[in-house]
């Protein structure tokens, strides 16, 4: 699966709202479920998934599809 | 499967319980006050809950507010619905300097600290018990990674590690004094996954949420252990598969002499897992065994074999035959009279666990394997499955219970009838009011029995003290004793009064006394102790469950009219009229009233 699906489907999971809520502009802006808890969540998931680990920094600005694609990418090449 | 969620990830877990049967399961209510961000506890936590069919309702309070809530700043927090109450209060928050900058404190300042802590914990319970009497799990205060005084601070009776220990048993000490709290062993968890593991220092800066994935599903799981318990889903019985399990090799082809068993390894490991087992004995845990072997080969290695920890006398019932084990599964728990869903199951062999979990799913069905004997001990010390939250002496004395009950059995079978059978019991019962030292037994028994118990209400031991001191309402137990030993208390009826009308709210037995009338003799009994206390009536209620089909004529059974009455789905009323005269009493139980 391409990283932006494997990323969309984890924020559906955890943000538990349907898959084709999460638009490429999925952001804390859009969804609503998306708040500081789940953000946690969020950035357990993704590390999990990608057998990651993000820097303390990188924790607080991944607050958007794009940015966790970013991040992933920077840290991972595919 | 236990722990299922233990290789499982953290978004997968999430997706599971997103499914709307995980969201239908019927509730369990737990309230999280804390001074640290914990809320991806809530996944691991209802997870736990979903493998004992229940679908945990999480409620977090605010942050940093545990003082405030506990004083009832929140009104939605905790109901008369709430089932337990979670405090996570890290040191770091509660007493920076205790915690953090120890090694500037003077002895002064250090004991100020504590006196301030002691007095804001009891503060805190009292304030907790005024709103509910649910179960209250307290996380304990973590020993540090790195002691302030280094090296030396193990040495010092007033070192970090040592006021830290001493704070502990001032929680523990503050908890002992409320009915129904208890400690959340925080260093225990740590422990079995290392500090390294234990903490994500990110999230402790950022988010004031210290744990990380691992210590929050180490978490989860020790405290389901309690909520497991005051759910009755906990386990009773253990049953163990022989060859390969309680030893190496098979004693149908290797004989006596030629299993492993004892000595240097691998015949360690076997009698380490069985020392385990024996253990597990002694703290109430019923043993059976269910393997395919010839009965006389099992029994000469129980008999023989010098090694063996586990003896004869520990096995409460054994299936040592040739047919298939979902079978000889529900062959144990008929002759236990206990509920398939009380067994945990322990076999080396897959496809016996394959067979099992599908035959009997009800069945916690265990897979040994076959390589790692030497992990056998610590998989079953670690499975949690048959926590308590108390050890009392009934418990203890549960496993020789079960074989008096098997010798009852013999004798059942060797009677002409029924009727002298019970006569040659000679039993004794002791009906008493509720007291200091019954009460936790009886809250346990409120909380465990599922199958004689005619509304399967579940009662904390505050719950039950209240109504032993309520002036409406009468708590009574039952004691049995009969020739082949002590029974315990196994009875426990609670009425309620209104008028001249008597209310049967609970009236339950454990499963170790049916079969013996004991039933018809008990309500007997209540029926002239309610007509004692001047009732004209006793109203019986039925609620229906999965498991107490069983009881659903019984007041039909025992004469009371069932009652036209605008009762909830699977709720019934039954009325004894006690001026129409009282039952005639079965005459094998001779009775003994305490006061």
């Amino acid at each position: 699966m391409h990283m932006n699906e494997r990323v969309r489907t984890i924020l559906s999971h955890v943000m538990d709202v349907p898959l084709d809520q999460v638009g490429e502009d999925a952001s804390t802006d859009t969804l609503t479920a998306w708040d500081s808890v789940r953000h946690m969540n969020l950035v357990l998931a993704l590390e999990e998934e990608f057998g990651v680990e993000f820097t303390p920094d990188q924790t607080t600005a991944i607050v958007s599809l794009t940015a966790i694609v970013n991040a992933l990418q920077a840290r991972k090449p595919d | 499967m236990v722990n299922g969620h233990a290789h499982m990830s953290f978004a997968e877990i999430q997706r599971i319980l997103n499914r709307p049967e995980v969201k239908a399961l019927p509730k369990v209510r737990i309230a999280v006050l804390r001074n640290i961000m914990v809320e991806p506890l809530e996944p691991y936590l209802r997870y736990c809950a979903m493998e004992s069919s229940l679908n945990a309702d999480i409620r977090f309070g605010g942050y940093d507010l545990i003082v405030q809530e506990a004083a009832g700043a929140s009104t939605d927090l905790l109901t008369g619905e709430t089932d337990a109450v979670l405090v996570f209060m890290r040191l770091e928050g509660l007493s920076w300097t205790l915690a953090r900058s120890f090694a500037s404190l003077d002895a002064q300042a250090r004991e100020s600290e504590l006196d301030r802590i002691d007095q804001l914990l009891a503060s805190i319970l009292t304030g907790l018990r005024q709103q509910t009497n649910a179960l209250i799990l307290f996380c304990a205060f973590e020993q540090p990674m790195h002691p302030a005084f280094g090296a030396s601070d193990a040495q010092m009776p007033d070192g970090q590690t040592a006021i830290i220990a001493r704070l502990n048993h001032m929680l523990r000490e503050s908890l002992g004094r409320h009915q129904h709290a208890y400690l959340l062993d925080v260093n225990a968890c740590l422990a079995r996954i290392g500090s390294a593991a234990f903490y994500d220092q990110r999230y402790w800066h950022i988010g004031r949420a210290p744990y990380s994935r691992g210590a929050l599903r180490e978490l989860a799981a020790e405290s389901w252990k309690f909520l497991r318990a005051v759910k009755g889903k906990q386990k009773k019985c253990l049953v163990l598969d022989c060859d390969n399990t309680l030893w190496g090799g098979v004693v149908g082809e290797d004989g006596i002499a030629g299993i492993k068993l004892g000595g240097a390894y691998p015949g360690s490991a076997y009698q380490e897992f069985q020392n385990e087992i024996v253990n597990l004995y002694h703290r109430g845990v019923i043993v059976a065994l269910c393997s395919k072997n010839n009965e006389d080969d099992v029994w000469a290695v129980f008999r023989q074999h010098s090694d063996m920890v586990l003896k004869e006398t520990h096995i409460a019932s054994a299936q040592i035959n040739w047919d298939d084990k979902a079978t000889n599964l529900r062959r144990i728990a008929q002759d236990l009279n206990i509920g398939l869903d009380s067994l945990v199951f322990l076999d080396d062999n897959e496809v016996e666990i394959e067979l099992v979990r599908r035959m009997v799913p009800e069945v916690e069905a265990v897979h040994l394997p076959k390589d790692r004997a030497t992990d056998y001990r610590d998989m079953l010390a670690s499975l949690g499955l048959f926590d308590t939250l108390t050890v009392n002496e009934e418990d203890r004395q549960r496993g020789a219970m079960y074989k008096a009950e098997g010798s009852r059995k013999r004798l059942h079978e060797q009677a002409p009838d029924m009727g002298s059978f019970l006569a040659s019991l000679e039993m004794v019962g002791e009906i008493r009011p509720a007291d200091a030292m019954s009460i936790p037994r009886i809250a346990q028994l409120t909380q465990k029995t599922n199958q004689f118990n005619l509304t399967t209400r579940r009662y904390a031991d505050a719950d039950i003290s209240a109504l032993a001191g309520c002036s409406d309402a009468e708590v009574i137990s039952l004691r049995l004793k009969d020739k082949f030993g002590d029974s315990g208390l196994v009875g426990v009826a609670i009425l309620t009064y209104a008028q001249r009308s008597a209310k049967i709210d609970t009236l339950l037995l454990s499963c170790r006394v049916l079969g013996r009338m004991v039933e018809d003799w008990f309500i007997g009994h209540l029926l002239r102790w309610a007509k004692d206390r001047g009732a004209i009536e006793v109203i019986g209620e039925y609620v229906a469950t999965r498991k107490n089909a069983q009881v659903e004529r019984f007041y039909e059974k025992q004469g009371f009219v069932a009652m036209s009455s605008g009762q909830p789905e699977g709720s019934k009323l039954f009325r004894f009229d006690l001026a129409a005269g009282l039952p005639v009493l079965p005459a094998h139980i001779k009775l003994v009233v305490g006061e």
